[in-house]
């Protein structure tokens, strides 16, 4: 599984682009896509509709496991400024709905709410939505990879920039103490994708090199094959890979017609579930 | 259990049952929810993931106070059988759990409006005015979490006072000092669910061995409990008949059966849908995968499995004491 960073700005995605050594594959107006060893970077473009677009954009890329995160600045009023936050709560100005990130495991940045907005808030929205802080697509961008992935798969790193409508950016000051804890950042996005991936493979033996083994001696139809895929589920717990594929060479490599084909099924089924 | 964040809903942040349950989680985020659907409910879960770093939800229960209970659950004979759901989800992680299949989401909800739960049941014992069975937590372990909410030790207390209601707490926790605390009331059923410590090891990770539940349930059972010992379900993995064996003659050897209230035996089934849902989410328990027979939309072992299954723990049990009331499911 690769941990996929979007960034609205390319300028916020600056520092991981160099850190990550990550090298630009696509350029589409607003939309850069990098790529790296550990990580790839995609920048969006400001609000709503790029973020979401260009969640589209990338998920009809490949078939590639994803995990996403979405890192970069926000505003906050009762929250250190120039501090990355963990975010728990997706708010969504818009529709008035949540969404909730499923952290996994304990983060080194402390946890917040966080609200998306249409526009930049100023110094009044900020204090009234606080102790939440504000971007501009969040939330379009958890609602957009939810109909991609598993909810376990959406994250949210943002870094307080200000608490006085974007102000800050103008004088270009920031990039330096934004740039400070990449190392950091980088770090829980890297370990918890690798974590991800482990849990989510637990679960899940591999069996496609005995499905494949015993397709290429029968054609399945997609019936047999999900009984197939049970059998093996069951054998694959109690029985070793070679006495496994002892079973499956018992097979014969070519059958001559459909029946002989089903009574060598049956008997294959029988064998996997014989412990 | 993921400490770090509970999720409270808005309308019963400042209810004292919430308080009360949140003192026991004082490094966590609490974040605030409108309806303990939205993140119980949130589309796109992966049930293992999420078990993973299963987090509390807080919430209210507005309406269905309890249900009426399941055709594949045992009566006892009550003609008004129910159960409630105070929790949802459990702490432990038995592989064969239906509550895998039956919700999308992994996290534990505890319902802390206990009121609402107690008044209504006793407007329906007013209303059938006949002897009521409810059986309080089949979707969760109570006693698990008793040391965050006193569901059981609450519900002891009420059963108390109506004299036609019977409540069933069904465990495979070790946790009985609320019980041991309070004096034993002839409308409460303790019930324990054994397995054999191989099963214990391969399907019920988190949950306490066999000789913990035993030597918990004769310490209630001591104390003047009525227990009823549920072998349910009873699996038929590769080598049962020595498991189960095994497990009873430990038993017998650590208690009198006969000082049982019952026994309640059940072999492994499962809603067509659950199991289905189950198979996705799980492939690494080959319980899942065994090979069942669908009857009523419920998937179980032959018959001729079952019927040896049910006869081999008869005899079992009846090798210790033969005059043992068991219930069948």
């Amino acid at each position: 599984m690769k941990a996929v960073i979007c960034f609205a700005l390319l300028q916020e995605a600056r520092p991981f682009i160099e850190r990550a050594d990550c090298k630009l594959v696509v350029q589409k107006k607003q939309l850069h896509y990098f790529s790296g060893n550990a990580t790839d970077i995609l920048v969006s473009g400001v609000g709503n509709l790029n973020m979401a677009s260009a969640m589209g954009w990338l998920f009809g890329q490949n078939p590639e496991e994803k995990a996403v995160w979405n890192v970069g600045t926000c505003g906050g009023s009762q929250s250190a400024k120039h501090q990355w936050y963990r975010i728990i709560k997706v708010n969504g100005e818009a529709d008035g709905r949540a969404f909730f990130p499923e952290v996994i495991r304990k983060s080194i940045f402390p946890f917040r709410e966080l609200i998306t907005l249409h526009a930049p808030a100023n110094k009044m929205k900020l204090e009234q939505v606080a102790p939440a802080l504000c971007d501009m697509e969040g939330y379009a961008f958890c609602r957009a990879a939810q109909s991609f992935v598993v909810s376990s798969r959406i994250h949210l790193l943002k870094w307080v920039s200000d608490d006085d409508g974007g102000a800050f950016y103008k004088s270009g000051e920031w990039k330096a103490r934004y740039a400070e804890q990449v190392d950091a950042v980088l770090n829980e996005i890297l370990s918890e994708t690798v974590y991800l991936h482990e849990k989510e493979h637990q679960v899940s033996p591999d069996i496609s090199i005995y499905l494949e083994s015993i397709n290429r001696k029968v054609t399945l139809t997609f019936t047999q094959r999900e009984q197939l895929k049970n059998a093996l589920f069951y054998a694959r717990h109690y029985k070793q890979h070679t006495d496994l594929l002892e079973v499956i060479e018992q097979l014969p490599a070519t059958l001559a017609d459909r029946h002989q084909q089903k009574t060598a099924f049956i008997q294959l089924l029988k064998s996997l579930r014989d412990v | 259990m993921f400490k770090q964040v509970v999720y409270v809903e808005e309308e019963i942040q400042d209810h004292p049952n919430t308080q009360r349950v949140l003192s026991f989680f004082k490094e966590a985020v609490i974040v605030s929810i409108r309806h303990y659907k939205d993140v119980f409910n949130q589309s796109g879960a992966d049930w293992r993931v999420q078990k993973s770093a299963q987090k509390l939800i807080l919430a209210k229960r507005s309406d269905q106070y309890y249900y009426k209970g399941s055709d594949i659950t045992p009566s006892f004979g009550y003609r008004h059988f129910y159960y409630n759901t105070l929790a949802l989800n459990c702490v432990y992680d038995c592989s064969y759990c239906y509550l895998q299949g039956m919700f999308t989401s992994a996290h534990m909800v505890l319902f802390v409006n206990t009121n609402d739960f107690i008044t209504a049941t006793r407007q329906l014992i007013q209303q059938v005015n006949e002897p009521v069975y409810m059986a309080l937590s089949y979707d969760t372990d109570l006693l698990a979490i008793e040391a965050w909410y006193p569901y059981c030790a609450e519900w002891i207390a009420f059963s108390k006072t109506e004299p036609l209601l019977t409540i069933e707490i069904r465990t495979k926790s070790g946790n009985i000092q609320s019980l041991l605390k309070q004096e034993p009331h002839p409308g409460v059923v303790l019930a324990w669910t054994l397995s054999p410590d191989e099963i214990i090891m391969q399907h019920e990770p988190l949950t306490p061995s066999l000789m913990v539940r035993i030597r918990a349930l004769r310490k209630v059972l001591d104390k003047g409990w009525r227990v009823r010992v549920c072998l349910d379900p009873v699996l038929a993995v590769p080598g049962w008949k020595a498991y189960y064996s095994g497990m009873i003659r430990t038993l017998a050897t650590e208690i009198q059966l006969g000082q049982l209230d019952s026994f309640s035996v059940g072999v492994f089934r499962m809603n067509r849908q659950f199991l289905k849902n189950m198979q996705g989410s799980r492939s690494d328990s080959p319980l899942l995968f065994d090979r069942y027979v669908l009857e009523n939309d419920v998937y179980s072992y032959t018959d001729d499995l079952q019927k040896e299954m049910y006869g081999f723990i008869r005899a079992e049990l009846e090798t210790y004491c033969q005059d043992l009331k068991i219930t069948f499911t």
